[in-house]
């Protein structure tokens, strides 16, 4: 009785506005003190965030995607995409769709893009005749498109934690070769549907078609972006770096670039850049590190096996429970944000699901595509929020014009989650 | 202390913050870029770097947090903050942070009990560091979140911008 | 009943944790349910530092360790780890006779009850390249295991500049060409993966490795002297079970590298006498700067001695 008025209280201060490390460290030091176990080992788990090699590379790729989105390189990257392919039936939309997909994979999909990239596409799309919540939607989807590809933010923080919670060896460079293809089957879906809206559209004005002579000078712009790209996917994705180097390469090409090469974050500036990224990073971890804490409370009360035995005894094919998982990740989703759901379910569904022989790194995958649907559903949308108030629109019209993009994404997360090929391909 | 002195005062300290924070991530991109050199370069690494690389990681996420507690920017579920009144918002945002100052100030205590154990056994993060003042930062950080989260408690909440910290 | 959580780094389903789980049901089983041992395998407790903290704390009240892992509480639990000390099994069996009761009164004094202590077997250095000598080991990229004391100084008196990395690096770094040089058990090198990236090994043992089952003592104490006496059989017959099967692993693991194509080099005298006198400098240093205790180790050499001896009159 006291236990579950306890934890309404506790559920109606998360949904109040509690800061969730605070919820999460109460739930913790509460079954501790129900365990009769000495508190302080709270933040004995806390201190593990100190044992995790890879959890480097995580400040060092915000520090990098806040700097870039702090610099010009949005501008040219929409520059150069629309010289490529400004021109196709749809060709604005799909150069929303690939800016987005990159440059949310250097933001890490912290709600960036949309501020970055959002506000410069919005009116060109307008003027170009798409309709108003077409527009919408598809700049509001986009903000979090690219989450599965690396180096985004999301697929190191699953291969650490996964790691953590002691499964099959999940690298952080299997995790960005799982990502790959399934974000490419979300990109392409999103262009097939945007290119069939763009049909009717006129063609773009003449002047905008510069053809050869605006690619070329939209990649001389560009010309000392261009690295980054290659140091992370071709770094990782031909085995040249690890994970935590490449991270480390692209901090500090990135500090170079923008403060020395570029000058476009002035030295003044750039003590409040780090700052805001490292904001961004300490709210991250302090959720991770409490929820260190609560996931070896359910370890010590052996709580993820009772879970699975019981789900063992009602759920008991693959598919069955893969059906369960893509639910239970949709709700989860509306109401998380992907890094708290991070570390907090995926210690628990990962013993489960490899006991009905998912694949960990294939999990991964399923479960960050899931939460990238997640960030534009009511009530709790990061990308939802962030566009109403760029925007300025009521969330409940982004939420109507995201509607279309939710079906094609949903539909790509079981096309993800059924056919492991898509994930697992690139891996072995 | 006249209020304005009091805000100067803040305002030194703020600076004197944020300027560690950057130095801190400059150490982490510095000495990490270092070690790759070291690794590629001339095929040798320093047995302390890798230690010192996570210690720099939990440190800056601490200080991270810090600043986040000083604008009361910490990663929640704000449709409180939306669509309540103003009035009842207020009440709400007494609520939740003076409850999160409180578990803060909790987390303060245990990490002081440990970072004491940890002095008197007297174990070694790395080099010559002793684990209890790489661990030190706890204390303190969770230390300065609950103080910082209780002066929230009492202000307005801001009005949502981005949702999110880092905006 | 009495509840001894105990940690391991050893995953769920290895012989390992068949044996112990065995162990622990007997346990229960011939204390009437007074004892309970509960496992929580696959590192889900934390590293080695975590678990003893934790068992400090009262949340644990055992942990498998190695003998460098228990260092910092007793140094002179890693004293199996000198390198090239021994060359056979028979002389670890007569050392450990006399040392093992060295190592448990000594951890005892520390709060720990030590119900079993496991050979894992011997270490062996695998390489990419060959390596025949001094030359070709100074030219190594040689993998540290991160906070491994012994291993730092005998790389140190080597001359070896190696790299520090935990062990869940290897495989990438190996990959990587981060390190070409590797050392661990032939079986631990099949469990690792680590033969399909290296090709060669020195067929000399570099250093014998244990596993110590180690419980609080704390909480061993309250226990009545019949429900010790159970605890401290039924762990040993699980290690004695687990030391035969390790033995046999061992021995299968050498031939799967043979098959995999992994060349094995075996030294000759004068080689032989160049690893043994890094060993001995090594050593010498570690007692120097009090690693390892000086009476300790002055203890092993004799019995050392002793055996060799008995073996040469014997010839
Ligand atoms: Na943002
Ligand atoms: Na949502």
């Amino acid at each position: 009785m006291t236990v579950v008025l306890v934890g309404l209280g506790l559920l109606l201060l998360a949904l109040l506005g509690a800061p969730l490390f605070a919820v999460i460290a109460a739930v913790a030091l509460l079954g501790f003190h129900g365990q009769e176990l000495d508190l302080s080992i709270v933040m004995i788990e806390f201190y593990r965030l100190a044992d995790m090699p890879v959890l480097v590379a995580i400040p060092l790729f915000t520090v990098a995607g806040f700097l870039l989105a702090e610099s010009q390189a949005p501008r040219r990257l929409v520059r150069l995409s629309d010289a490529l392919l400004g021109w196709m039936p749809g060709g604005l939309a799909i150069v929303a769709i690939l800016t987005c997909a990159l440059f949310t994979a250097f933001t890490g999909a912290s709600g960036v893009t949309i501020v970055a990239i959002g506000a410069i596409l919005l009116p060109a799309m307008l003027q170009a005749g798409y309709p108003r919540l077409f527009a919408l939607g598809l700049l509001t989807t986009c903000g979090s498109l690219g989450l599965l590809l690396a180096p985004a933010l999301p697929l190191i923080l699953y291969a650490v934690v996964a790691q953590h919670a002691g499964g099959a060896a999940v690298g952080v460079d299997d995790m960005f070769r799982a990502g790959l293809l399934p974000a490419l089957l979300m990109i392409l879906m999103l262009g097939a549907y945007a290119v069939w809206q763009g049909r009717r559209l006129p063609p773009r004005p003449p002047r905008e078609a510069k053809g050869w002579q605006e690619v070329r000078a939209a990649l001389l712009d560009v010309a000392w972006e261009l690295p980054l790209p290659v140091i992370v996917l071709g770094g990782i994705y031909a085995g040249w770096f690890a994970a935590s180097e490449a991270a480390a390469v692209t901090a500090a090409y990135t500090l170079i670039l923008t403060v020395v090469i570029r000058r476009e974050v002035n030295l003044r500036a750039l003590p409040g850049v780090l700052r805001e990224s490292m904001v961004l990073v300490g709210a991250i971890l302090l959720i991770f590190g409490v929820s260190l804490a609560f996931t070896n409370y359910l370890v010590d009360a052996e709580v993820p096996a009772r879970v699975f035995a019981f789900i063992r005894e009602h759920v008991d094919s693959k598919l069955a429970f893969l059906m369960l998982l893509n639910l239970f990740l949709l709700l989860m989703g509306m109401c998380l944000d992907i890094f708290s759901a991070t570390v907090i379910l995926v210690p628990l569904l990962l013993p489960i699901a490899e006991g009905y022989g998912i694949d960990a790194t294939h999990l991964g995958v399923i479960f960050l595509a899931n939460m990238e649907l997640g960030y534009f559903t009511p009530p709790i949308g990061m990308t939802l929020f962030i566009a109403a108030y760029r925007f300025n629109v009521p969330i409940w019209t982004l939420v109507r014009a995201c509607v279309p993009f939710f079906l094609i994404l949903f539909a790509a997360v079981l096309i993800i989650t059924y056919v492991p090929s898509l994930s697992l391909a690139l891996v072995r | 202390m006249s209020v304005a002195r009091k805000n100067a005062w803040a305002g030194a300290l703020h600076r004197l913050e944020d300027g560690v924070l950057a130095l801190a991530v400059f150490a982490l991109v510095l000495l990490a870029t270092a070690s790759i050199v070291l690794r590629t370069g001339f095929d040798t690494g320093l047995p302390w770097l890798d230690p010192l690389l996570r210690m720099l990681v939990l440190w800056l996420a601490m200080l991270g947090a810090m600043a986040a507690a000083r604008e009361g920017r910490h990663i929640g579920l704000d449709i409180a903050a939306r669509w309540l009144p103003a009035l009842a918002a207020r009440v709400v945002r007494m609520l939740t942070y003076g409850f999160a100052a409180a578990i803060s100030a909790i987390l303060a205590w245990q990490a002081l009990r440990m970072v004491r154990d940890e002095y008197e056994i007297g174990g070694i993060a790395f080099a010559s560091v002793p684990s209890w003042l790489a661990q030190a930062i706890l204390p303190f950080g969770l230390a300065v979140i609950a103080l910082r989260l209780a002066a929230a408690a009492f202000r307005a909440p801001t009005p949502p911008a981005d949702g999110i910290p880092g905006h | 009943a009495t509840v001894f959580k105990i940690a391991t780094l050893a995953p769920e389903g290895t012989a390992w944790m068949r044996e112990m789980r065995a162990a622990g049901e007997a346990i229960q089983t011939r204390t009437e349910g007074r004892v309970e041992l509960k496992f929580y395998p696959g590192g889900v407790m934390g590293n080695d530092a975590t678990v003893l903290r934790k068992l400090r704390v009262g949340q644990l009240q055992g942990g498998a360790f190695t003998g460098s892992e228990l260092s910092p509480l007793y140094t002179d639990a890693m004293i199996y780890g000198v390198p090239f000390l021994f060359r056979s099994q028979d002389e670890v069996d007569a050392v450990r006779k006399v040392m093992d009761p060295v190592i448990v009164r000594g951890l005892a004094d520390k709060g720990l009850v030590v119900a079993g202590i496991a050979g894992g077997g011997f270490a062996y250095l695998m390489s990419r390249q060959p390596i025949r000598g001094r030359d070709d080991l100074v030219a190594a990229k040689a993998w540290l295991p991160q906070g491994d004391v012994i291993s730092s100084v005998t790389y140190e008196m080597a001359g070896v500049q190696p790299v520090p990395l935990s062990i869940a690096d290897v495989y990438t770094s190996l990959q990587t060409g981060l390190v070409d040089t590797v050392a661990n058990t032939p079986a631990g090198a099949l469990a690792f993966q680590w033969h399909t990236r290296v090709r060669h090994m020195v067929d000399m043992p570099i250093a014998y490795l244990i596993g110590i089952v180690a419980l609080d003592k704390r909480t061993f104490d309250r226990l009545d002297a019949a429900d010790q006496a159970v605890i401290h059989e039924e762990i040993q017959a699980g290690i004695v079970r687990l030391d035969a099967q390790t033995q046999r692993d061992n021995i299968a693991a050498r031939d799967a590298l043979r098959g995999e194509g992994i060349e094995f080099f075996e030294p000759n005298a004068e080689e032989q006498a160049y690893w043994q006198s890094i060993g001995e400098r090594s050593a010498q240093a570690l007692v120097e700067q009090g690693t390892l205790g000086a009476e300790n180790f002055r203890m092993m050499m004799a019995e050392l001695e002793r055996v060799r001896g008995g073996a040469s009159d014997a010839r």
